[in-house]
């Protein structure tokens, strides 16, 4: 038999310590055992993220977003009175067609 | 083990532990060729049995249930011996400024060839390991590395190719089994 068969059989007949098995069999089930616990974990880390995330965009859109226009301040009243008729109307403040009035 | 499966799923977590037990020296063993160390190969084995469990219900029972169970295996193995790689080689020179060098005659040859295959590329090692050394058919160590048989089997050919010529380089090859 040459040294490298040797190898091979002494590698398939390797056996890991009995020791490393049994810690091997409680590591396991006790980890199995916390997983409900985790995934509670992760869930809530996960919820937990995406609501900061959530705030954080809400805070730096918020300055960006258009204020409420005022109904008032955004026309200019015109009042007119020709003999028994008195004419009111609204111009928008931005518009460019400005109408002359004597 | 359709039946210990079933069981698991319905909530009887504490039948996993046969599954533990009938594989755990198996798995070991593939960890530790990859590892070669047993803590290594513990930590390791302990992964697999739990993504193993995390994901039960994504078996297949009409599967034979170990090539599964193999393939989460050599892909733990394979993602962590990849992570300690990278880490030899950035601990390396800093081993070798403080370790005393060892001659030749100092390592043990079983050591020397355990470090050839440490050597070969990542898939030509795992086809290695899981056909030669675990005496799987190419068509369960192809199932495991998630590759076809032929490319398990070109894998597993260009591995000995290597090795022959490294062993017979150290004096250890020329054998007809390998």
């Amino acid at each position: 038999m040459t040294r490298y068969s040797e190898f091979k059989t002494s590698q398939i007949k390797l056996v890991p310590p009995s020791n490393l098995r049994t810690e091997l069999e409680r590591q396991v089930m006790r980890d199995i055992d916390a997983l409900p616990a985790r995934h509670r974990r992760r869930r809530l880390l996960i919820a937990t993220g995406a609501g900061v995330c959530a705030a954080l965009l809400f805070l730096v859109l918020a300055p960006l977003r258009k204020p409420p226009t005022m109904a008032g301040g955004d026309f200019i009243e015109s009042v007119v009175i020709m003999e028994d008729h008195v004419f009111i109307w609204l111009e928008p403040a931005t518009s460019k067609s400005v109408t002359k009035h004597d | 083990m359709q039946e210990i499966i079933r069981d698991i799923l319905a909530g009887n977590t504490n039948r996993f532990r046969e599954i533990v037990s009938k594989y755990s020296d198996d798995l070991l063993r593939v960890a530790y060729h990859f590892a070669r160390n047993w803590d290594d190969a513990r930590e390791w084995t302990q992964i697999t049995f739990v993504k193993c469990f995390e994901n039960l219900r994504r078996y297949d029972p009409q599967r034979p249930f170990a090539p599964w169970l193999y393939r989460i295996h050599v892909n733990v193995c394979k993602s962590h011996a990849r992570r300690a790689k990278r880490y030899e080689s950035l601990t390396e020179g800093a081993i070798n400024l403080h370790s005393a060098p060892h001659s030749e005659t100092q390592v043990d040859e079983s050591e020397r060839i355990h470090a050839q295959i440490a050597r070969l590329p990542l898939k030509q090692r795992t086809a290695f390991i899981l056909i030669e050394i675990e005496g799987m058919s190419s068509a369960e160590a192809a199932f495991a590395m998630g590759c076809k048989d032929s490319t398990a089997r070109v894998h597993l050919a260009r591995a000995k190719d290597t090795l022959r010529k490294q062993l017979t380089d150290m004096g250890i090859g020329n054998d007809t089994l390998l």
